[in-house]
């Protein structure tokens, strides 16, 4: 009895061993030479793409506008590479300082984000417009109110909506975390309304011209917001220096000629047919690489999640069995029961959220963010899947190894484990499909998978019909070759039993 | 070399052993016989402490085994057991299934193993089954593996649970066969059974087990010929 509890120590040894190991493979930080940035000689940037024609995916895949070529400036003359994250707008505020050194992203100044960071001197004035469907006769603040609003999560947009709300409770607010989303919606009926900045109203109103209108926040009593760069609270060293490289672009003529190449420069061509929106979606740019990439990364992320699951789901199942052979509840088999019981009834996108944020905040790895996320995610599921397996062995098997004079942890380990998970392969191949489809909200931990490359192009091209399609057609049949492979694991393993 | 003092089995409120004391001598083959229910499994399960006794006392060459400062694991080394319904480990070849305690647990290496394993094999006929797995067996064929996964161990005492109870008639005969054979060679044996043929021709002692107390223990042919207590010749009467 004594070397089976070993074993169950060890086990449990081994469980906190890789949690520490997953949580501290974060835990470094570095330092520049003259300013303290994430990573040493660069500036690391979190921008949200899909507020053109701020920021938007260029047609190289990467994050491209207004913003982006203004940051780049900034960061030649802190003489700082730049290096830019995409993340979720509503992620931004909360990534600085430990993700991302500054955010720039069209974002207003505001007292609420004030108390999270601090800004630069403004380098941009933006009015709030609303836009429309054509022929619509909302202009002034009280048609607003009643009627179904949308904004971008965490935007300006979003805060004056909030007050239409607070002002009527008639009026429904729809939030997107990208605005194309919301244009459709619009043009759907399926929103009245859309409030957001000047420029990107126009840009919409352009493509879409004939569909909708942007209308001046003026008429609506909005007043002018102001865009700045947000930076840890406290930077001074930092912020001085951006605010110079702020004023001596303006001053040296750089800030208007990045004004006309992206602001006042006429938008994107919009595909008509479906074989152009094909093209543009899959050919233009080679797009299709970003799609192929996007795959690699999310199959990368599944696979390397259900590896750490597999490992810690086994030494969980093993930790919760102990219960059966006690007869009774176990340190072992309380802590396993608790942690797959958290595990199990919490959301995996607020899991993946608070590994990003909290527990692994000094890592801007987020592939092993995301590994670490849904491995542990994933094990609480395996650990039910190996003790079913486990327990579907026949208790002679035990007892044939016991009565042989092997002790529990080694019947365990040469007899009845093998057949256990031999039990297990075809719900662990499910749970790894499974996994393989979780793995779609990655976007939050600003990695660009299969499903953000997919909203990326849609953003791009403002046509989201033939990106998510595909992108579903991509995952259907990858999970469909898998289910087939499945099928024929299934019947070998059928064939040969042995049993 | 077994010695039992006072032993006692309840399971929760069910008085399954009660108060048996029994000594077991070096090289004795033991019957145990009974109705169904009368604890005689229990009884052997005990011995080897595949069941925990409730109280009492097992001494194995000397060295109290019920005593939990003793390696549990190291006395079943010396005491194994064959089961009902064989349980050869089904991840496993029939090679694989009589080299791996010797090489797990005597550090025997795999060559010396296998050949011992293969000796035994032949010695039941089943040499060509090396590398079969327990599935492609029949129950005769599972148990003569059984028992030389046994032996393999270099066992002091062998324990059986009623392991011809499970088999086609037509496998009985081969399995009593091979039993009969390991009974010359000076093992100890400890046999739960229905079989009084094979107990009259190998027992020194018969067992009577009823209500989970031994009624009546003597040779075989006195059991047999002179049972003395009622409950033992209502139950020589029903089966016989
Ligand atoms: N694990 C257990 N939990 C509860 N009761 C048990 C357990 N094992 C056996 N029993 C009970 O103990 C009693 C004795 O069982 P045991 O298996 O020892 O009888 P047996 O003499 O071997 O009978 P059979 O000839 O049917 O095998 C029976 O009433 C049985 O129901
Ligand atoms: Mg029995």
């Amino acid at each position: 009895m004594k070397t089976s509890t070993r074993f169950f120590s060890w086990i449990m040894v081994c469980f906190i061993a890789v949690s520490i190991v997953c949580l501290s493979l974060a835990g470094y930080e570095a330092r520049a030479a003259e300013f303290k940035t994430i990573e040493p000689g660069v500036l690391t940037v979190g921008t949200s793409t899909g507020f053109p024609p701020f920021e938007y995916i260029g047609d190289d895949g990467n994050p491209d506008g207004f913003d982006v070529a203004f940051i780049k400036e900034v960061g030649k003359r802190l003489g700082l590479k730049v290096k830019v994250q995409d993340m979720e707008f509503n992620a931004l505020v909360a990534s600085v300082g430990n993700k991302t050194d500054v955010a720039i992203a069209g974002m207003t100044v505001t007292d609420e984000r004030k108390q999270a960071v601090d800004f630069s001197d403004p380098y941009y004035d933006a009015v709030q417009y609303v836009l429309v469907r054509k022929g619509s006769n909302m202009r002034s603040i009280n048609d607003l109110h009643g009627a179904t609003l949308a904004a971008q999560l965490g935007t300006t947009g979003n805060l004056l909506a909030d007050d239409i709300v607070k002002a009527n409770s008639q009026t429904v607010l729809k939030t997107y975390d990208r605005f194309p989303e919301a244009v459709n919606d619009l043009k759907a009926g399926r929103v009245d309304a859309i409030i957001l900045d000047k420029t990107p109203a126009q840009t919409f109103e352009r493509i879409y011209s004939g569909e909708i209108e942007a209308v001046s926040g003026d008429e609506f009593g909005f007043e002018v917001e102001k865009y700045a760069v947000a930076m840890p609270k406290g930077s001074n060293q930092l912020s001085s220096a951006i605010n110079k490289a702020i004023a001596d672009l303006k001053n040296d003529g750089t800030y208007d000629r990045i004004i006309n190449e992206y602001i006042n420069a006429d938008g994107g061509e919009r595909s008509n047919t479906i074989v152009d929106q094909f093209v543009s979606a899959f050919i233009t740019s080679n797009r299709w690489s970003m799609y192929l990439n996007g795959l690699l990364l999310t199959m990368q992320i599944a696979f390397f999640a259900a590896l750490v699951g597999i490992v810690i789901g086994t030494l969980l199942a093993l930790m919760r069995i102990t219960k059966n052979h006690k007869g009774k509840n176990t340190i072992l088999s309380l802590i396993s029961g608790i942690y797959i019981d958290i595990i199990r009834g919490t959301p995996l996108v607020l899991q993946l959220l608070i590994m990003w944020f909290i527990i692994m905040k000094n890592s801007k790895d987020g592939v092993l963010v995301a590994v670490v996320a849904f491995g542990l995610n994933s094990a609480a599921y395996v650990a039910e899947i190996i003790r079913a397996g486990i327990l579907a062995v026949d208790s002679g098997q035990m007892e044939a190894g016991r009565s042989m004079g092997f002790t529990r942890a080694q019947t365990m380990r040469y007899i009845v484990l093998p057949q256990a998970l031999k039990n297990s392969l075809p719900p662990l191949c499910n749970e790894f499909i499974s996994l393989l489809k979780e793995t779609a909200i990655v976007g939050y931990v600003a990695l660009s998978d299969l499903t953000r490359v997919a909203n990326q192009i849609s953003s791009a091209t403002y046509q989201p019909f033939v990106p998510l399609i595909g992108a579903a057609v991509i995952y259907f049949v990858v999970i469909k070759i898998l289910t087939l492979l499945l099928g024929v694991l299934e019947r070998r393993l059928r064939r040969s039993d042995i049993r | 070399m077994i010695s039992v003092k006072n032993l006692e089995k309840y399971f929760g409120d069910h008085h399954v052993l009660k108060n048996i004391n029994y000594e077991i001598k070096d090289g004795e083959k033991i019957v145990i016989i009974g109705p169904s229910g009368s604890g005689k499994s229990t009884f052997l399960r005990c011995l080897n402490l595949l069941e925990v006794p409730t109280s009492g006392q097992i001494f194995f060459d000397g060295v109290e085994i019920t005593d939990p400062k003793n390696d549990v694991n190291k006395i079943r080394q010396k005491m194994n057991m064959v089961f009902q319904h064989f349980n050869l480990y089904a991840n496993h070849t029939v090679l694989s299934n009589i080299t791996l305690a010797p090489m797990k647990l005597k550090n025997i290496s795999k060559d010396q193993a296998e050949e011992e394993a293969m000796n035994l094999l032949k010695r039941v006929g089943l040499q060509d089954k090396a590398n079969a797995y327990p599935s492609q067996l029949s129950g005769g064929q599972k148990q003569r593996i059984a028992i030389v996964r046994s032996l393999a161990m270099n066992p002091e005492v062998i324990l059986f649970d009623e392991p011809t109870s499970a088999l086609d008639p037509e496998m009985v005969g081969e399995v009593l066969g091979v039993m009969e054979e390991l009974s010359e060679m000076g093992l100890t044996m400890i046999c739960v059974t229905h079989e009084m043929g094979f107990a009259n021709k190998i027992a020194d002692k018969v067992i009577f087990m009823d209500d989970g107390s031994i009624v009546e223990e003597n040779r075989p042919n006195e059991i047999f010929s002179n049972p003395k207590s009622d409950r033992l010749k209502s139950f020589l009467s029903k089966i016989l």
